[in-house]
Formats: C-alpha cells, structure tokens, sequence
C-alpha cells in the first residue's frame, strides 16, 4: 500500500485551518483538521485535481494603454496557468476593448474563456 | 577635435572654472566621462554648505580660496538663479574642552579673514536652537555660512557657460595624455582625440589617475565616504542654522543642517575606503549617522519614520591635505585643480577665478567678451513656494505646467519638459534639476509618467530611457517578453 | 483660474472616493466633484488585475478593475462631476481647496464639505535606508504593478521581493505568471505578513520565503546585480554569518503602506500617529467641522470591500452636513488602543449608535478577548495583523458602557 500525508491550507476564511489529507493508493482515505465542509471540499479538490483563479494581461494595439487586464470565466486546472499564459502572451487585440468581451473562448479546451476586465478605448 | 582650453571634469570646479572662462575670447570645451554634468559624484553628494572658513589651517590654498568664495557666492547664485540662503552655522561644544576649541576654531577664522564670528551661550543659544542638546554649552556662530544646491549649481554654472560659447561632451572619458616637448598637445578619449593648448584637471576623484596620464604623480586621491540621512520636510521647523559638533582631525563631523530644499539632512561620517567606486551606504555608516544626528538634535531619535532617504558621497582626499591648484614647467599647458573636498563647493568661484589667472600667466590671452551673457534664467517651478498669479501665468504661457507629474514635490510636466531641454536624458538628469523623484514617496508615484516624457521628448523608446546612463536602464522588457522569447513581438 | 462654490469634494477618485460621491449624490445633494491625480477614475483598482474583490460586497470574486467599473459605472449613471489629472495642491481649514490641472489650469474651490480620500502611499527604500547601491531596477511593488499592467512594461527577469505582504506576494506572483524567475520573497517576521490565499501563489511557484530575514546591502552600480539578505536574530538585528546573496536584476519592495495625509497635514488636522491618518469620529468627520475621510487614508484597509463601505459612509454623512442634517455627537468618547490593539477606527464615538469598529493586531493570537471599556468583551477565534479585525458595537453591548466616561481603552485578553 502506498500511502502519503499532505497539508492543505485553507484559503477560504481567515481561520485557515491546516488540514491534513492522506492518501492511499491514489486515493484519498482520510481528511483531518478541517473546521467546516467547505474546507473539507477544498482540500479534496486541492488535492485531486488544484485549481485557481488565471488573470493576466493581453496586448492591446492602437489603444490608450498597451495591455488590458483579463481573467478566465471559471478556474482552471493549476498545472494550465503557465500554459495559459504563455498562449495568451502571443495575441495581440486591437481597441476598442470593453470590460467583458472574450478576448478567447473555450482557452486550451478548458471549458473557459477570458474575457477582459476592464475597457480599453482607441488611443 | 580642437579647442584651446580643455576641462575634464564636470562637477563643481570644472564647470565653475568653464563659466568664468566663457566671459573671455577663448575656445574652452569640457569632457565628462558620464552622462550628465555633476553625475561624477562628489558634488551630487556632499553636505552642500557654503562654509564660512574659520575651518581650514590658515596659509592653505583652501583656506584662502574658501573665505573668497564664500563671499562671491551672493552674487553667483544670484545671477545664476542657484538656491541659496545664508542660514548661519552653529559648532556646538559640550564641556569646557570643546568650548576650548570653540575658541581656537574662532581665533583660526579671524585668521583666515572671517569677520564675524562669534560665542553664544546659555539662554541665547537655545533661542536661537530650541530643539538643540540641552546639554550644549556653547556655540561658535557663523553668519556667513549657507546652503545651497550643488548639484543645480554645477547645472547652471554649465548652462551658462554653454549659452556662452563653451563645448560640453557628455559620456567623454579621457584616457591619456599627449605630450610633446614637454608642451601638452591632446587628450585621448574614448570618442577620440581632442587638440588642446592647455588641459584643465578638475577630475574630481580620479584627479590623481588624470594627472598621471600628464606624469605628475606627486599625490594621490584617497575616495573619503561620507554617508548622509535625508528627512521629512515636516522636521524642517526643528533646526534653524547648519549645526557641527566639534570637528575632528579628518572631518568637520556629523552636522544637521536643513538644506536649501527644505528638507533636514544629518551627516556625513569620514571613512576612507579604497574603492573610487564604491558609494554605497552601510548599516554601520548609517547608524552612526542617526547617532550624530540624534547628539545634537535628541528628539530626531523618535524620528526615524520620517527619514525619507540615504546616500554616500566620496570625497576626494588628496594626499597633500590641501587644494592642489598649479601649473607646472613640464608639461606646460597642464594645470591641476585636484583635491577639491571641502570646501570645494564654497571654493568654487574663487577657484575658477585662480585657475584664469593661472593661465594668464602661462601665457595665454585673455580678453574679456563684449557680449558675455552673466545671466542664466532658472526653470520656473510654479507649485514651490506656490505663488497662485505667477502660476497661473505660467501655465497660460503653457499649459503642460499645469500637469502635475510628481505628488510630492508639484513638479509640473512643463518644469520636466524644460530640464530635458536644457540637457536632462536621464531619470536623475530630470531629479536633479526639477527635483521631481526627491520627495517622500522617493519616486514612487511619478517615475513611469517621467519615463514616457523622456522616452517621447528623446524619441527612444521607453525601454532605453536610464536611470543615470550607462547600462542603468529602469525598465528591461516590454510586456510578454520572457513568455514570447524571440518570436516578432 | 478657475473659481468655484461646490456643496461637495470629494478628494481622490478610487475606491473610498467614489464610493463616497456616489452616496453623497444618492443622499439628494447635487454639486459634488471628485479631483483625481492619475489619467483615469479608479485609485489603484485599475492595475489590480487579480480576483479577490467584492467577496463581502456584491457576493462576487471580481478582479480590481471589475469591481471599480461598477463604481465608475455608477458615477457616469448619476452624472457626478469628476476631474482627472488634476492635482490637489493646498486645502485649507476654511475647506478651501487649490488644485490644478492642464485643461483648467488653476482651480481655486470652496466647498460645504470636503471627504479626504487620497489612499495611501508605499514605504520607500530610501525611507528603509537599505544599504548598498543606488541602482535602477529597484521599484515598490504598486509602482511595478502599473508599469506592469496598466503601461504594459516587464521591470525585470531576476526579481527578488522584499516584503510577505499581499501587495508583494500578488506581484510575486504576476512576475512568474510573465515569465520571470522570482528568486524569493523576504520578510523581517517570523510569519508571512499577507493572506493565506496569497501566500498560496508561493507554493504554487515554488517561491522561497525567508522569513526572518531582511535585505543588508543592494549591489549594483547601474542596474541591481544582486542583493544581500541576512537572518535576523530575536531582536531584529542581522545575524554574522548568516548572509545569503541572491542574484537578481530588479528588486520589489512592499513594506509598507502609509496612509497620504500631507494635504490634511496641510490644513491643520488631528493625526492618530497609530493610524498615520485623520482622528475620525463615528460620522467619519475629522477635527476640522466638515471635513471627512475614508478609505485607505484614515488607516489602511485589508479589503477594498470595507474601503466601500467606509466611502459610503463618509459620503452619506458629509451631504447630511451639507443638508443641515447631522448633529453634532451627543457625547464624544475618545478610544484608545492598548497592548495588543495597534489601533481603533473611529477613534471617537457617542456610545448612543450601534457601528463596527476597525482595528489591528500587532501580533496574531488565537481565542482573543477584544475588551472594550473594560465592560465590553467580543471574543475572536484568530486575529492576524494583515487581517483588519471588526468589533461590532451593538446597542446591547453599547449599553453596558459607563456613560460618564469620555476615554475608553480598547485591549486584548489571550
């Protein structure tokens, strides 16, 4: 049997309650120290399968600031940031940009978009 | 290249000596081996006191050329619109020693030509300083001492020197001396070759590295630090006079004096060290700033959280202990003005009227300029001292004055805008001559709205704009640029 | 120049600043103008690209600018009168206020009520005197940010970041999301000084923190070569031997936050030399009659949300002012934060209303008892100091106060 220890910290209230996660066979077979189920649910998923929330900025061309902010609509996979960001760092989108708009739908085939954040007007 | 008198240097005594040689019919230019005028150092980073010379041992060089410029920097500043104010300075004692030496330092002074010293004690003392050491016991009061901005002086001697006629060549470094027959012919530099009659020595630090290139090594530069705390205009009010404790044999001590900015600045401390390089400031050097600090004035010991700053300024100790301002049989045409510590700044005028007579009698003409220009208009700053009518004006004339880039100071685009036009290409260049940069928040706020006037005004592109030249570029990459690698941006 | 009579000014167009015009504008009064340094409405939330906004306020993970388009949204919907780059240069005591800006020039105003909402400002390097060199490359982390994501700039590749508080863990982590090599975050304490869900993006990137550590020399004579860090000692001195010396082109500073009160300096107002900003009663009015502050420049705030709502505040009160509507307090009780309590916002209450107080901790303790008036006891699980701690002051509670009292202190029992 192969069996791990692992701690999450969690994120979602100022407690943050070091919970303890042990997994067996790839599996996980005991969750300890969390305070509340939502705790608990984050440290499976922590776990399992990591997400986060991805915002960056993309290129903009002819408008009165070079970059606009974005975000995805949902969190994504954490091992995707890097990849993520990389192929966001390629486009280059012309202004006007509004707050809003997909910048890139359905990113890596994640399910996600990235919509921009803020408005961006011509220059 | 060709020029009749060659200066190197570009810090206080070069461009003062550039000034007081463009009133005469003469081809002078001067090199600068960094990007900037006064970037070499020593006069960017000094105590910035026009000092009133009971200090220097009497019969020196220093001691004479110090009492003279003190007296002409009234009409120096005034013609050239350099900050400057007559504050007075105050050398504390402690006990009955140091009032002993209170007494030697006065006697010394009325020896070197300094008319109105004199003691204060007890009640007036501290009428005079309220927040000084209630443990003072005496005060030797100097009316002649100022303030000043040496690093706008050297910016404004040079302006004014170059609105008459004089060459300046920035990021020129010379690297040898050409003598033939015992007469100088030509520097090297790093931009080439430059012809010249007579050289002009005024390298500041490296003085005694230039003169050898002319072989005279009869003495050598020692880079003396000194580190400085700079505070909050808020403690403005606490100190009212240039405050010294009683000098030592290296140094006349750790003083705190308000500068002609409005700001309060303590220091310097006096460490030789080897490095002519090396102006960075210590933990060490800057504890016992704060300590020297906190000696004369107690209650700045609560006022750490008002620090805004920290610097190292290196002063060119000459081995000789004293000015070295001569010519010399071989090579003729070699003149050194090495060795300017202090009071070098308060010398400065008096020096350049020296070395003109230096160079009269090493023969060469000199007549003065019908059509000299002594005047040298400042750049407005219409939020300092803040005037609404003259503001208003000014912004009329132009209205990039009322754009407000830099919170701390109200430095207006309009003032940024002039300094590069009189010269800034650096982020410092537009510090030193707006003092956009210098304020609490230390840059915080303006520095990427300076960046974008530089980068539009100099026509480069925004990631080539410096912080002082060199390879001190602020930002290295545009957005994406790592993630991108060399693909077409 | 430009001469004018407003009922309100609002001073400084962010968060706490537009939060405030909008509800001195709903509260029925209609000359109000906010004066804004920076090109564009929004205080710092436009380079804010992050999530972590408007979780309390609208229930919602926004980024910064999201939640502040609302406000500016709402701004333009009620047709509020705004200034941009405009700089605020005096306010007097009388409320007069001298601004200036390229397209009016001069502006010389007076108004019935001013809200101070100028934010705040980042601790320089210089103000640390961190030894060393005097390098380019050295920036404080909200100067890197709108360089990064408002000019669209990369500071660096080789970033060191001195500071574990949120501001420099975010940026830590838009360094590594661009592709830069963040070699560490360095913090004086001995716990991190930012939220847990920033100090995530450490672990994420795999990011050293040295905790207990602080930066002793800066090399570099143009561009930052590499920077010194030592391990502290109980006291907070550098421990001999104990160096480390990370290589790095850019150096990020985010130590410290401290609230931008020259202008209210300027004028004559009462300090809290805890906070750094103005003494503010429960209606958010300073020791000058008719002048309020909110947000970040009457003590930093943790969340942009509380930043709102303390807008809110100030901006309901001050048109109540301008509308003859608001009282002066029935009694004026001054508290004064002891022990563990670094401060307490408001400083001065009338005991008659229920509100939150704002304060912080100076170090985290769990199962604490917040001790108001040595009668008042609101028991917290943990409180942190990068966390704002809330002491909701009901009537009940308010009830067991001595009414004869005009100080109170406010402390912690463990």
């Amino acid at each position: 049997m192969d069996r791990e220890t692992r701690e999450v910290i969690c994120i979602l209230c100022p407690v943050g309650c070091r919970i303890t996660v042990e997994i067996e066979d790839g599996e996980i077979s005991k969750i300890e120290n969390a305070g509340c189920k939502r705790g608990r649910d984050y440290a499976e998923q922590e776990i399992k399968s990591p997400v986060r929330d991805f915002f960056t900025t993309v290129r903009v061309k002819d408008g009165k600031i070079p970059v606009v902010s974005v975000r995805s609509t949902a969190p994504i996979p954490k091992r995707m940031l890097m990849r993520c960001a990389s192929e966001l760092a390629r486009i280059v989108v012309p202004a006007p940009v509004r707050i809003g708009d997909v910048i890139v739908k359905n990113i890596m085939n994640l399910g996600v978009d990235i919509v921009a954040t803020k408005s961006v007007e011509k220059a | 290249m060709k020029t009749t008198v060659l200066i190197i240097g570009g810090g206080i005594a070069g461009t003062a000596i550039a000034r007081e040689l463009s009133k005469y019919d003469v081809d002078v230019t001067l090199v600068e081996k960094e990007k900037d005028i006064a970037f070499g150092g020593p006069t960017k980073a000094n105590t910035a006191i026009i000092h009133a010379g009971y200090d220097d041992k009497p019969g020196t060089t220093a001691a004479k050329l110090c009492r003279r410029g003190n007296a002409k920097w009234g009409r120096l500043s005034s013609e050239l619109s350099i900050p400057f104010r007559r504050i007075g300075s105050l050398v504390i004692a402690f006990n009955d020693d140091e009032i002993s030496v209170l007494y030697e330092l006065m006697k010394r002074g009325e020896a070197n030509g300094v008319q109105d010293l004199r003691i204060i004690m007890g009640r007036e003392l501290f009428e005079m300083e309220p927040n000084l050491n209630r443990k003072a016991a005496a005060g030797l009061y100097a009316p002649s001492a100022g303030v000043t901005s040496p690093y706008e002086a050297a910016i404004a001697l040079a302006e004014n020197a170059r609105m008459n006629g004089v060459s300046f060549l920035l990021e020129t470094e010379a690297t040898g001396i050409i003598i033939k027959n015992g007469k100088v012919k030509a520097v090297q530099t790093n931009r080439g070759t430059i012809h010249t009659r007579y050289i002009i020595n005024a390298a500041g630090l490296f003085a005694d590295e230039v003169s050898a290139m002319a072989g005279i090594e009869e003495f050598k530069i020692t880079p003396r630090k000194g580190e400085y705390v700079i505070y909050d205009k808020n403690l403005r009010s606490l100190v009212n006079h240039i405050l010294f404790p009683i000098p030592s044999p290296i140094s006349k001590g750790i003083t705190v004096t308000p500068t002609v900015d409005g700001n309060l600045i303590a220091g310097p401390t006096a460490h030789d060290i080897e490095d002519k390089r090396d102006a960075s400031t210590t933990s060490e050097g800057i504890e016992e700033v704060l300590r020297g600090a906190c000696k004369l004035v107690p209650c700045l010991s609560a006022r750490r959280d008002a620090v805004i700053s920290s610097f190292s300024g290196l002063r060119p100790q000459p081995s000789t202990g004293d000015f070295i301002i001569k010519s010399y049989e071989e090579p003729y045409g070699f003149i050194n003005v090495s060795g300017i510590k202090s009071p070098g700044l308060t010398s400065a005028p008096a020096i350049a009227e020296m070395v003109v007579e230096i160079l009269r009698a090493e023969g060469l003409r000199l007549e003065m300029k019908s059509d000299f220009k002594p005047y040298r208009r400042p750049i407005e700053h219409p939020f300092r001292d803040f005037n609404p009518a003259k503001a208003e004006a000014l912004i009329d004339q132009d209205r990039s004055y009322g754009h407000v880039v830099c919170r701390c100071e109200h430095v207006s685009e309009g003032e940024i805008l002039e300094a590069i036009r009189r010269g800034a290409t650096t982020l410092d260049g537009v510090k030193y001559r707006t003092r956009a940069g210098m304020g609490r928040c230390q840059g915080g706020f303006c520095t990427p709205h300076i960046i974008k006037i530089l980068a539009r005004e100099l026509g480069i592109p925004v990631e080539d704009v410096t912080k002082k030249g060199g390879d001190s570029k602020v930002l290295l990459y545009r957005a994406k640029h790592l993630l991108i690698g060399d693909e077409k941006e | 120049m430009i001469k004018r009579k407003l009922d309100i000014i609002v001073i400084g167009g962010g968060a706490a600043g537009l939060a405030a015009a909008i509800a001195a504008k709903e509260s029925g009064v209609n000359s109000v103008l906010v004066l804004e340094r920076n090109p564009e409405l929004g205080g710092i939330l436009p380079q804010c690209i992050h999530t972590g906004f408007g979780l309390h306020y609208f229930k919602e993970n926004l980024t910064g600018p999201e939640y502040i388009s609302r406000f500016i949204s709402r701004v333009h919907d009620l047709e509020i009168e705004y200034k941009v780059e405009t700089m605020v240069l005096e306010l007097s005591p009388r409320r007069e206020v001298w601004a200036v800006n390229q397209h009016d020039g001069l502006l010389n105003l007076k108004a019935d009520a001013i809200v101070l909402a100028m934010g705040c400002r980042e601790r320089s390097r210089g103000a640390l005197c961190i030894p060393g060199m005097r390098p380019a490359g050295i920036f404080t982390a909200g100067t890197a940010q709108r360089l990064m994501d408002i000019e669209g700039f990369l500071p660096g590749r080789k970033v060191l970041i001195l500071g574990s508080g949120d501001v420099g863990l975010i940026m830590a982590r838009r360094f590594a999301m661009e592709g830069a090599e963040v070699m560490g975050v360095v913090e004086v304490a001995p716990y991190p000084g930012g939220l847990d869900r920033n100090l995530q993006c450490l672990r994420d990137f795999g990011i050293p923190l040295y905790l207990r550590h602080a930066a002793t020399f800066i090399h570099g004579s143009d561009r930052v070569e590499a920077v010194t860090i030592s391990r502290l000692d109980e006291s907070g001195k550098p421990i001999a031997g104990e160096e480390k010396t990370i290589e790095c082109d850019t150096l990020i500073l985010s130590v410290g936050l401290i609230p931008e009160n020259e202008l209210s300096k300027g004028a004559g107002i009462q300090l809290d030399p805890n906070t750094g900003g103005p003494v503010v009663d429960e209606n958010m009015e300073t020791s000058i009659e008719g002048v309020f502050a909110c947000g970040n420049v009457v003590h930093v705030h943790d969340l942009v949300d509380h930043v709102t709502q303390s807008g809110e505040a100030a901006g309901k009160n001050a048109a109540k002012k301008v509308l003859g509507e608001l009282p002066p307090l029935e009694r004026r009780i001054h508290l004064r934060p002891e022990g563990n309590i670094r401060y307490v916002v408001p400083q001065i209450i009338s005991g008659e209303r229920p509100l939150t107080l704002f304060s912080r901790v100076k170090k985290p303790a769990s199962n604490a008892k917040i001790i108001v008036g040595e009668k008042i006891s609101i028991h917290k699980r943990i409180v942190k100091p990068p966390e704002l701690v809330t002491i909701k002051l009901t009537s009940e509670l308010l009830k067991k106060l001595n009414p004869e009292k005009k100080e109170l202190t406010v402390t912690m029992e463990e």
